[in-house]
């Protein structure tokens, strides 16, 4: 896949003197540059736009990130929680998925955001860490962004990689859906990286995953990093139904196990598409092609819109078997779902906690 | 800046009223208009052009004044005359703006005029539009407002026509432009026939687009369904029931599987023939695998008759049959 190229790149005066400002410069020779004092001055350019999503994809700011990078995931009460934290290291993403939420989440602040103080974030995860050492984390840097579609020009995970191969109580997680897997291979992961994919059908990511690789390569990539000695990951998330959504989802895990060694999968999540109302505006005057809001959608606890609730439940507890067939020792885990949805796919509940720390063992 | 004119008197005659180069009037309809100016005179004169070549005036300001008059049988209308070389084609739209901008507010049809004469006819700048035009029609400055005010003046007479009267907000006719004219004419029939309000007219939009991005059926075969023409053509049904009938029918086709179990839930409670005081639902859209009971009593032994209600429920294979279906 093509590597980011953005049409301008601002960087706020305090990330001037870093590293990864450097770094980034060199790989983009040619890109204007203009330094600014303020994120507000880049803003400004897209923020009247027609469509600022799309005009700030094409901006790349460059700053310090002033608060913590680390975070629990937002989970809800009402859901079982995986237990999973997010490292904020990036905002927004250069691919255009039509249902992705980061255009509802990112609305007024559309710029591609890279964060270059590496050195206060590492810090801050040893401190994290350091402070319940008996406690076993999972961390992940793909939920404000892609985990790797910058990767060739940040060269984010030559840092982040060899630091988590020297955590004894956390394991890293790098989620995408690109093929940029070049920097990972040959780098020291101590087995505690985790490179994982999201996984759809062609036919979805032809029609609602823009500018993202096919499957294949998908899965091409994946097999390299599975010879490069990483676990793997995916998720099938979202999970978009439609007449034929069966057959083609079966067809995505029997591709998938042509592929990899189940014994070197991590895990699977499921997650049937879902998504805030505000959301639903913005997918149609961006993708008015797209079928994916023609679902029969219901309003949660949550204030999400999700599949009907038997209509979830079958996608899963097919997708469950399906997967299982490969490998029945895979841990497969069901995201942003109630007790109830969990009980009639496998038949019981995580324990008491609401957490799936049992199931990452 | 333009001089002030003093005004005189032109022949009615000489005044081309099918030249509407600088009118951003909608509708242009001028009863109540006439109805004044039948009482008390043309109080305010009209701004005209005249023209070099045929001498004609061209109405920069007031024609909705000019046809009233015209319509009362006014020989001669009082106006301050500009010659062409003096004011030009944006000029003299400008200033029958600016005058309309300093005693009424343009309706959302009449601003999309204004914005497509000055991106189409006038050659302005966007980004000058925008920044300096959409405030002063009292729209934010802004690309997508732009964007979503400028082509609504496509739309068919008609439609604007209902668009006015009813005073419907921008979203309504920017989402009819979404629509194929065939579409679009089909779906503004229901929405007049009905003579639906603003969420309504959404909530339906929502429903047909939906079905018919789906199915691959256009909305006006959905809408040609002989169940919504019955409804529709039955002068015994009255309007707020027409439209739930039609909502009903509408939500069926976007969402079988949901009313497929409404319906299922809804035929295993009439099983039970429940009494009035004694109610049983299903969570809300099936979100939960609990049914609530609600129940209302006076005495005690009213109570002591649900209770044991309750307790034979408890044993029915209907209870257990809503149950399994949500
Ligand atoms: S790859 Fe992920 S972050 Fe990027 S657009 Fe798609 S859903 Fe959003």
């Amino acid at each position: 896949m093509e590597q980011y190229r953005p049409e301008t790149i601002f960087i706020e005066k305090e990330a001037q003197d870093k590293e990864l400002t450097r770094v980034i410069l060199g790989n983009l020779p040619g890109v204007p540059v203009e330094y600014i004092e303020d994120p507000q001055d880049a803003l400004g350019r897209v923020a009247k736009a027609q469509d600022p999503i799309s005009d700030g994809k094409k901006l790349l700011l460059i700053t310090n990130h002033p608060g913590t990078f680390v975070k629990k995931c937002p989970g809800t009460k009402i859901h079982i929680c995986c237990n999973y934290y997010v490292i904020n290291a990036a905002t927004n993403c250069p691919l255009e998925c039509s249902y992705c939420a980061l255009q509802g989440y990112l609305e007024n602040n559309p710029l591609m955001r890279v964060f270059a103080n590496t050195g206060d974030m590492l810090n801050e995860i040893t401190r994290f860490l350091d402070a319940n050492r008996e406690r076993s984390y999972r961390l992940g840097t793909g939920e404000l962004a892609d985990s790797l579609v910058l990767d060739n020009i940040t060269g984010f995970t030559r840092d982040i990689v060899p630091f988590f191969a020297r955590q004894k109580n956390a394991v890293l997680e790098l989620k995408t859906k690109t093929d940029l897997v070049d920097n990972l291979i040959g780098l020291d992961h101590g087995d505690r990286v985790i490179v994982s994919w999201s996984l759809s059908p062609q036919r979805v990511i032809d029609e609602d995953e823009a500018e993202t690789p096919s499957l294949a390569r998908r899965l091409k990539a994946a097999r390299r990093c599975q010879d490069a000695g990483y676990q793997l990951g995916f998720h099938f998330d979202p999970i978009i139904i439609y007449p034929d959504w069966e057959k083609e989802y079966r067809g995505v895990v029997d591709q998938l196990f042509a592929v990899v060694d189940p014994l070197r999968v991590s895990w699977i999540s499921l997650g049937g598409f879902r998504y805030y109302p505000l959301l639903k505006r913005i997918i149609r005057r961006r993708f008015p092609r797209s079928k994916i809001l023609c679902g029969e959608f219901v309003p949660c606890a949550d204030g999400k819109l999700r599949y009907l609730k038997h209509i979830r439940v079958e996608a899963y507890r097919k997708l469950l078997d399906r997967i299982k067939g490969f490998c029945p020792k895979i841990p497969v885990y069901l995201c942003m779902e109630t007790k109830e949805v969990w009980e009639r796919v496998f038949g019981y509940t995580p324990d008491t906690e609401r957490s799936l720390d049992f199931l990452f063992g | 800046m333009l001089k002030r004119r003093n005004p005189e008197k032109v022949e009615t005659e000489r005044i081309d009223f099918e030249d509407r180069i600088f009118s951003a009037t909608y509708p242009l309809e001028c009863e109540r208009i006439k109805e004044s100016i039948a009482r008390i005179g043309l109080i305010q004169p009209l701004i005209v052009r005249q023209l070099e070549k045929t001498g004609k005036y061209q109405v920069v300001c007031g024609l909705r004044r000019a046809l009233a008059c015209r319509e009362l049988g006014f020989e001669k209308i009082e106006a301050m005359v500009y010659p062409e070389a003096e004011l030009s084609d944006q000029g003299g739209f400008l200033l029958g703006l600016f005058e309309n901008l300093g005693h009424r507010d343009y309706n959302d049809i009449e601003r999309s005029m204004v914005l497509s004469k000055l991106h189409n006819q006038f050659g302005l700048d966007q980004s000058l539009i925008i920044g300096e035009y959409l405030p002063l029609l009292g729209l934010e400055a802004g690309e997508a407002i732009f964007h979503q005010y400028l082509p609504v003046i496509e739309l068919e007479e008609e439609i604007k026509e209902y668009v006015v009267q009813r005073d419907l907000p921008v979203r309504v006719p920017s989402r009819l432009l979404t629509l194929s004219p065939e579409d679009r004419q089909a779906s503004f029939r229901l929405i007049s026939r009905l003579n639906l309000g603003v969420n309504r007219i959404m909530e339906f939009l929502n429903f047909l687009e939906e079905t018919s991005q789906r199915d691959g059926v256009p909305i006006k075969g959905l809408l040609g369904d002989r169940e919504i023409e019955a409804v529709l053509d039955d002068e015994g049904i009255a309007r707020p029931r027409k439209v739930e009938l039609i909502r009903y029918i509408l939500r069926k086709k976007r969402y079988p599987q949901l009313t497929g179990i409404e319906a299922q839930v809804e035929e295993g409670l009439k099983q039970m023939h429940l009494p009035p005081e004694l109610k049983i639902s299903p969570p809300p859209y099936f979100e939960g695998d609990e049914l609530k009971v609600e129940f209302q009593f006076r005495d005690p032994k009213k109570l002591k008759k649900v209770a044991e209600r309750l307790l034979e429920l408890s044993k029915s294979p209907e209870i257990k049959e809503i149950l399994k279906i949500i």
